[in-house]
């Protein structure tokens, strides 16, 4: 069983991650902003971020960046954003993001992403 | 709207709030203009002043009170809503995922918002499930019925369950919207449609209805911003819509210049030969926005070389603007040429994007921008290359490395 870590602020989105990874038999933390998913990722050693771009206090390339360089993880991170242009990817990847699934999203998709990284 | 409820109780209390304040006003103006004319009798004004003041005191408690009081129950019922919403998203994600029955019976509003709340986060199988969900209990069906039935808000709220739902069989009642003579609803019809529109997987299907869209969408006289959102909305559908508009030979020059730009932003190069064929559109802003789409996307066939050169010569500032940016995919010898001629350009856009187009350009640009700012006749134009030698100064370095 994996820890995974999605920070997430969309709770019906929160929720289908949740639903859909337990029953894999992962175990699922859900936080709703940049400051909880520091505090989250200061405390715990989690296999896997899930990580929304569009959070309610700030940037989610912020805190990608921020993962990678101030804290030096290298967790693997799955980006889930609803946006999907070309650029907004790219720059995902170039800041350390391992992955990119964008909204909305197949579950079971998701799923063999997460699994791949975990697995790694 | 600050109101979601509630509209009779407002109505009563600025009812009674107006009276008291209005006739204990209107009671002191009497006594006021009596005492004026000398009348005599009737109550003291002093004693009249008190009670005007009195009720106008009395309203404005009623009406801080009711104000308190509202936002206190609609903060409350909005708190117990989504508590219902989030149950019962978790009750669809377990009969979705085989944990829980169906329920037997039509669910109410919010195990219908909830379940499209699902509906929009989801793709693929488990979308074509909540699909499934929302036939069966005839979210759509009652959707449908709503949109072609009552009241302006009632309408445009239906629509856009249907923009979250993305209900394909709805296509024809959004197609009919569209044309609805209120504005509200065809923006909100034309953007439902274009979301569902995307969900369709078919291409033949996908594709004939973009056609009847894009259709309606010309009799509409929706404005030139509606158009391009809708284009860009209709995410995978969009090269439908935009292949529509752009096949159509009535299709109006808004509607044209929408599909250009979606072209641009979406880098759509399936459409080059169209976006070649607009370069000499007699409406300037269509020529811009097919300059401003060759440029974006990279694609000028050499057919389309002269139609560019014309275009830098045009009397319109901004249609010599867009071809200066385009002007830098001409044959080298020939770009260069034609951006050292509009550094001369009376307009400071435009020697500023030649400069730009010059430096994009690479190693052999930033030398005519370096010649140009020795050298160009235009005093104005040797200061404009001097000024973007400056702002690339770190490509300069890199192409005398090397």
């Amino acid at each position: 069983m994996s820890s995974i870590l999605a920070i997430e602020d969309d709770w019906t989105v929160g929720l289908v991650l949740e639903h859909v990874l337990q029953t894999a038999g992962h175990e699922v933390t859900i936080v709703r902003g940049i400051a909880d998913g520091k505090g989250a990722l200061s405390e715990d050693g989690y296999d896997l971020i899930l990580l929304d771009l569009n959070l309610p206090d700030g940037n989610g390339f912020e805190l990608l960046r921020s993962i990678r360089e101030d804290l030096g993880r290298r967790t693997p991170i799955v980006v889930l954003s609803g946006m999907r242009q070309e650029e907004t990817v790219v720059r995902g990847l170039k800041l350390g993001a391992d992955d990119y699934v964008a909204k909305p999203f197949s579950p079971p998709e998701l799923l063999a992403r997460v699994e791949r990284w975990v697995r790694r | 709207m600050w109101r979601r409820f509630g509209d009779v109780a407002f109505a009563a209390v600025v009812a009674v709030v107006v009276t008291l304040e209005a006739v204990p006003l209107a009671f002191l103006t009497w006594t006021l203009l009596g005492r004026l004319v000398g009348a005599s009798g009737g109550p003291p004004v002093g004693a009249v002043l008190l009670g005007a003041v009195t009720s106008l005191g009395v309203g404005l408690v009623m009406l801080t009170v009711y104000l308190l009081a509202y936002q206190y129950v609609s903060e409350r019922r909005a708190a117990e809503r989504a508590e219902r919403r989030r149950a019962w998203v978790e009750r669809w994600l377990r009969v979705l995922y085989g944990s829980a029955p169906e329920p037997a019976a039509a669910p109410g509003r919010d195990a219908v918002e909830a379940l499209l709340d699902v509906r929009e986060t989801l793709r693929g199988a488990d979308a074509a499930r909540v699909m499934a969900l929302l036939a069966r209990y005839g979210v759509g069906a009652e959707l449908e019925r709503r949109v072609l039935n009552g009241g302006t808000s009632s309408r445009l709220e239906a629509l856009d369950a249907l923009a979250r739902s993305r209900i394909p069989e709805a296509m024809p009642t959004l197609i009919f919207a569209i044309g609805d003579p209120e504005r509200v609803v065809q923006v909100a019809a034309v953007r439902a449609a274009a979301r569902t529109l995307a969900a369709i997987e078919d291409p033949g299907e996908r594709e004939r209805l973009a056609e009847r869209v894009v259709r309606a969408l010309g009799r509409s006289r929706l404005p030139f911003g509606v158009r391009e959102e809708v284009l860009l909305l209709a995410d995978d559908a969009a090269p439908s819509l935009v292949g529509a508009v752009l096949g159509d030979e009535a299709t109006s020059s808004s509607s044209l210049r929408a599909a250009l730009d979606a072209v641009a932003r979406l880098q759509l190069l399936v459409f080059a030969d169209q976006v070649v064929g607009c370069l000499d559109h007699e409406d300037p802003e269509v020529r811009a926005a097919a300059l401003r789409a060759a440029a974006r996307t990279g694609l000028l066939p050499p057919h389309a070389h002269a139609s560019v050169l014309a275009a830098l010569e045009d009397p319109v500032e901004f249609i010599r603007i867009h071809a200066t940016a385009a002007a830098r995919l001409l044959p080298r010898e020939r770009a260069l040429v034609a951006l050292w001629e509009r550094l001369g350009d009376p307009s400071w856009w435009v020697r500023r994007q030649a400069s730009e187009s010059l430096a994009a350009l690479g190693p052999a640009g930033l030398a005519e921008l370096g010649r140009a700012a020795e050298t160009h006749p235009d005093r104005y134009g040797r200061d404009m290359a001097a000024q973007a030698l400056r702002d690339h100064v770190v490509e300069l370095v890199e192409a005398v490395r090397a």
